[in-house]
């Protein structure tokens, strides 16, 4: 480090850079944990997530008159750049931390500290006049605003999948109009069967991600269910009776989605099976995107030895040795992906089973996969309609 | 339970996070009570510690 500051936190004193508004928690995590570092860091839905929600408990805060205004607008600021992502380079820790992601809360709560102690003119580290725990922090816990930012980026990436899977079904269904009259011959077990239109076989495919996006759609109203309010083991002890509602009220106003306060804090700290109910629809996705690539690039085969039926994009070479060679590319990559999505179920599945008593300490793996998913998914089916013939 | 040291969360509003961590370390480093630490490092007046530190209040709101 060239330039540093010293930093505080109970555990003692400890240099940070200077040009970084993280404080000392952040900093001790950077030290041990590094694991991922530089590549599996905290998506930045999520990130964005905990802006909203420290904008969101801030205004409740200031409205049940527990922070004063100034305080109160000074978080407020700062959230804002949190959101719009100017703060980004000041958010560098790993997945793999501490499981209830503790350290990225802190994270969150020391830069909004440190950044708006800049704008009030004071001395970063000082903690004055914005305390990470006392101030940024009020009347929450990383175990419930960890879940709650989980869930405000789980609908974000959400929305994104839908919209392009709605694309790629209604591109199917124009290829099946276009197609209606085009016979073929269908197959089963890969053997000869009886005719069908091609325009019937496609209808096939676009009726899959109809059905796709219903699913989607049904895991959302738990998704909007925040955790906020909940605090360390789900009473709300250090809150307002009225926070929980207040704050979750504002982050549905700030995201213009239906997000309520839980009805049962206990399941939303312990249980996050929301998640793997929404992931469970995104790995039916990946099931019925890798059956359709698969009879895609069986369908293009040849162009001399092989099926022949449809032709897809010439794209790019496909051998370094084979002059002319064009292979079905897209088909590859989203084959892939799917298969990514597949095993990213898999851990997703143990970390939700794995919650223990009051907490579910898996959460930076769960939102890790889950967002890795629908981002994958949301980019693959969006590549399946551009470079489509 | 109540040797339980994270009762002290609910000191947090009263006295700050910082503060509140001093007491729960003294207690734990030197095996004493929480009210002990507390009244020691002068930073809790014992009425307010009785007041404040009720596991029966600690399971709802109630800021």
């Amino acid at each position: 480090m060239a330039e540093t500051r010293i930093e505080k936190d109970t555990m003692g004193e400890i240099a940070v850079p200077s040009d970084r508004y993280w404080g000392a928690q952040t900093q001790r995590s950077l030290k041990y944990f590094q694991a991922g570092a530089g590549r599996d860091t905290m998506p930045r839905e999520l990130i964005k997530a905990f802006g909203i929600l420290k904008k969101a408990a801030a205004l409740a805060n200031v409205e049940l008159k527990l922070l004063d205004k100034e305080r109160g607008d000074l978080i407020t600021q700062v959230a804002n750049e949190v959101i719009a992502g100017k703060l980004d380079d000041h958010f560098p820790l790993v997945i793999w931390q501490t499981g209830s992601g503790t350290q990225t809360n802190m994270n969150v709560n020391e830069v909004i500290s440190n950044r708006a102690i800049e704008i009030a003119g004071g001395v970063m580290g000082s903690k004055k006049p914005i305390h990470p725990n006392d101030d940024v922090n009020k009347a929450q816990s990383s175990n419930d605003t960890f879940p709650t930012a989980m869930h405000i980026a789980a609908v974000e990436v959400l929305s994104a999948v839908a919209e392009a899977v709605k694309e790629l079904k209604q591109t199917l269904e124009v290829k099946a109009r276009a197609n209606a009259d085009v016979i073929k011959i269908g197959r089963t077990h890969l053997m000869d069967a009886v005719p069908l239109s091609l325009g019937q076989e496609i209808s096939g495919w676009a009726k899959m991600l109809d059905n796709d996006l219903q699913r989607i759609a049904v895991t959302l109203p738990h998704l909007y269910e925040l955790a906020l309010g909940g605090t360390a083991v789900g009473t709300g002890l250090n809150t307002h009776p009225e926070f929980a509602v207040k704050a979750a009220v504002k982050i549905a106003a700030l995201t213009n989605q239906p997000f309520v306060s839980a009805p049962n804090k206990f399941e939303a700290l312990a249980g996050h099976d929301a998640l793997v109910f929404a992931h469970g629809a995104l790995k039916t996705l990946a099931c019925s995107l890798m059956k359709i690539a698969n009879d895609v690039r069986w369908l293009a085969s040849g162009p001399r030895a092989g099926l022949g039926e449809i032709s897809i994009p010439e794209n790019e070479p496909g051998s370094s040795i084979m002059p002319g060679k064009v292979n079905p590319t897209q088909s590859e990559a989203l084959t892939m992906i799917c298969a990514q999505v597949l095993g990213n179920d898999v851990a997703l599945n143990i970390g939700a089973a794995s919650g223990t008593f009051e907490l579910n300490a898996f959460k930076p793996l769960m939102i890790h996969n889950f967002t890795h998913s629908a981002k994958l998914l949301a980019k693959g089916a969006e590549a399946s309609t551009q470079h489509r013939s | 339970m109540k040797k339980s040291l994270m009762l002290v969360t609910a000191l947090n509003p009263h006295i700050g996070y910082d503060n509140a961590a001093k007491i729960a370390k003294k207690a734990h480093a030197e095996g004493t009570t929480l009210k002990e630490a507390a009244l020691a490092l002068g930073l809790v007046k014992a009425e307010d510690f009785d007041k404040w530190i009720k596991p029966e209040e600690m399971i709802t709101p109630g800021m």
